[in-house]
């Protein structure tokens, strides 16, 4: 029998193969050394060792241009001989432990302090602490760090992986899965950097993925089937198959019977845009603009967003940037707004619907956002409406922040289009209703399906029994494309379900003529739908809106 | 003794990639530079080392006081000010 696992983060690929495990934590026997002096001799000797095999690494990183690993190996080994850890060990040594305890708690300490910090980023790198303590427990014994070999074309299954095993992992590896890691954690920038097929955070049960098991990794939806069927095996080849190889696309994007059809970028940072861009987005469909407000004392200022908001611009040179006001509520809290504590945050106050208590951020945003668009094609759109007064409420608000502007002679530009998210059921039966507020619509389908399904998505088991590829979301799409066209409005769709080939071409076969993904779905997408007619995916859509298949 | 306060303005403020090219930059002097998280009321002012520099916690919209003191202090302190005022690069 075959079963899923999901990942928190991965990087893009997919892989089948056999399973390599290393699982279980390699024995490391105590070494006894006679004498604190003489233990801190060897301790010293072995943090230079360490120090040196990271400088080897960064410059083997740096040789081949992939300067953000080697700066993270300069970082290793700044870190490896920093006398803030030797002052910690020797603290630890003089209480009398043997030197491999004093290495293994000083890092705990520090691990443990940092971890605790409020930030994510920071908190990621206590796991780097904890592994160079192995790293420095096994340079006490003169050797590095390092894993069995993996066979070549196999998928190596471990709970946590440090920097530099990664390093030194085979060219022909076909994948990696890890127990622990998160988005941002180094396995996985170092994974990318290396453009080796990933999935990591998939908890305990990665542990008792079975010896011979065969492994399909789907790093692009961060996904593992363990010992797949034929069907799902056959399947998944073919889904590799249509993954183009390059990783930009050539040209426009159209149908097999020549209609065009426009892809755009999901971005959460400026940092983002260059990427997109590379990989053949014709746009940013939807700029999130939480990370101006998260992990910070304070509001951002509309100076600092307008800085922002500017680059993206200037970064799309010419390109629609579509940008969604702060969605934000009780599951993502600023701890500076003193939100209150909801027990159903998803519905909740987020949303446009944060304005009842804090006009102020709307405004803020607001002002930059009409003041960055003199520099090129910036579009505003609202998350979470269910009613027009919501729009209605968003529409008076720039009204007024035009004004102001204009009387305060600053320079902006108030004739911008302005949009609605469709992702609650509310909004998608009612287009006829918004559109008069409304210069275009976005479907937002991860929460439209949330909504519609009443499944929480975050919950792993309830995703995979509701998806959203579903009659029933399919069905809203199709009533909210519907009124568009009617209200002579344009549609598009900016959840995860545009970045699955099947998924995107059932869309368009509902008339949906634009498209927003993560710039790694793109290729994929343009690809497929490349393949195809607007006849055959009308047809699709048809049999998808009668019955989902899953 | 030279002191500057500034705000970190990049994204991820100052942990590995950041924190590895402003400890590179210190290395190159000979003198002893302390930082401290102002916007953390419980950080203390520490020299600057790899793993202090993790132990503060800067984060995006933290103000940090450097203080530099030896040879060349206003060149270090000038070159710290220039890699965040271009964001390290970023």
């Amino acid at each position: 029998m075959s079963y899923r696992l999901i990942g928190a983060g991965g990087a893009s690929g997919l892989a089948l193969g056999p399973a390599f495990l290393r699982t279980a934590e390699a024995p490391v026997d105590d070494l006894i050394i006679e004498g604190q002096e003489a233990a801190l001799v060897r301790l010293v000797e072995a943090q230079a060792m360490v120090a040196n095999n990271m400088r080897v690494l960064a410059e083997r990183e740096r040789a081949v241009g992939r300067d953000d690993p080697a700066l993270l190996f300069d970082f290793l080994s700044f870190l490896a001989e920093d006398t803030t850890l030797t002052d910690e060990i020797t603290r630890h040594l003089h209480s009398g432990v043997p030197l491999s305890s004093a290495i293994d708690s000083a890092t705990a300490t520090f691990a443990a302090q940092i971890a605790a910090l409020d930030s994510s980023y920071h908190r990621d790198r206590a796991t780097d602490i904890a592994a160079l303590g192995r790293e420095i427990r096994a340079a006490l014994h003169g050797r590095k760090l390092a894993l069995p070999t993996p066979p070549p074309g196999s998928i190596l299954v471990v709970a946590e992986l440090s920097p530099s095993e990664l390093a030194e992992l085979p060219d022909d590896l076909a994948g990696l899965v890890t127990a622990d890691g998160s988005p941002t954690s180094h396995t996985t920038i170092l994974a990318r950097a290396r453009g080796i097929p990933t999935i990591v955070g998939v908890g305990r049960a990665a542990l008792d993925i079975p010896v011979d098991a065969e492994l399909a990794l789907n790093g692009d939806e961060q996904v593992l089937l363990v010992n797949p069927e034929p069907h799902e095996r056959a399947t998944f080849l073919a889904q590799r198959m249509a993954r183009p190889q390059v990783s930009a696309i050539n040209g426009p994007t159209q149908l097999a019977n020549g209609t065009p059809i426009t892809l755009w970028a999901n971005s959460s940072s400026p940092d983002e845009i260059a990427r997109a861009i590379s990989h053949g987005a014709d746009g940013i469909g939807l700029f999130r603009t939480e990370f101006l407000f998260l992990e910070r004392h304070t509001l951002p200022s509309e100076e600092e967003q307008y800085i922002v908001y500017r680059a993206a611009l200037a970064a799309l040179a010419g390109r629609p940037l579509v940008v969604r006001t702060l969605d934000i509520g009780g599951d993502k809290p600023l701890p500076y707004l003193g939100l209150p504590h909801e027990a159903n945050p998803a519905l909740g106050l987020r949303g446009i619907r944060i304005l009842l208590h804090h006009p102020q951020l709307l405004v803020a945003q607001l002002r930059a956002l009409l003041r960055a668009a003199v520099h090129g094609d910036l579009r505003i759109m609202l998350p979470m409406v269910a009613n027009p007064e919501d729009l209605a409420l968003g529409r008076r608000h720039i009204a007024e922040v035009a004004i102001a502007l204009q009387q305060e002679g600053i320079a902006h530009r108030a004739n911008i289009l302005f949009g609605a998210m469709i992702e609650t059921p509310a909004a998608a039966v009612t287009i006829d209703l918004l559109a008069p507020l409304a210069d275009f619509f976005s479907i937002g389908t991860n929460d439209l399906s949330q909504y519609a399904l009443a499944a929480d998505r975050t919950v792993g088991q309830l995703s995979q029994r509701y998806p959203a590829h579903t009659p029933s979301v399919l069905r809203l799409v199709d009533i909210a494309v519907k009124a568009a066209r009617s209200a002579n409005r344009p549609i598009s769709v900016c959840g995860e379900l545009a970045g699955i080939p099947e998924s995107a071409a059932v869309l368009v076969g509902l008339g949906i003529a634009t498209l927003s993904m993560a710039p790694s779905c793109i290729p994929g997408v343009s690809t497929y739908l490349a393949r195809h007619t607007a006849d055959e995916l009308h047809a699709m859509a048809e049999q998808a809106l009668a019955y989902s298949g899953n | 003794m030279i002191e500057t306060t500034v705000t970190i303005r990049n994204h991820y403020g100052l942990h590995a990639r950041p924190a590895a090219l402003f400890y590179r930059k210190i290395r190159q002097y000979r003198c002893a530079v302390t930082i401290q998280n102002l916007s953390r009321p419980d950080s203390a002012e520490v020299t600057v080392s790899p793993l202090h520099l993790l132990q503060i916690g800067v984060r995006q919209g933290d103000a940090v006081r450097l203080r530099a003191t030896g040879d060349d202090a206003d060149m270090v302190i000038a070159d710290l000010m220039t890699l965040i005022e271009t964001n390290f690069g970023d």
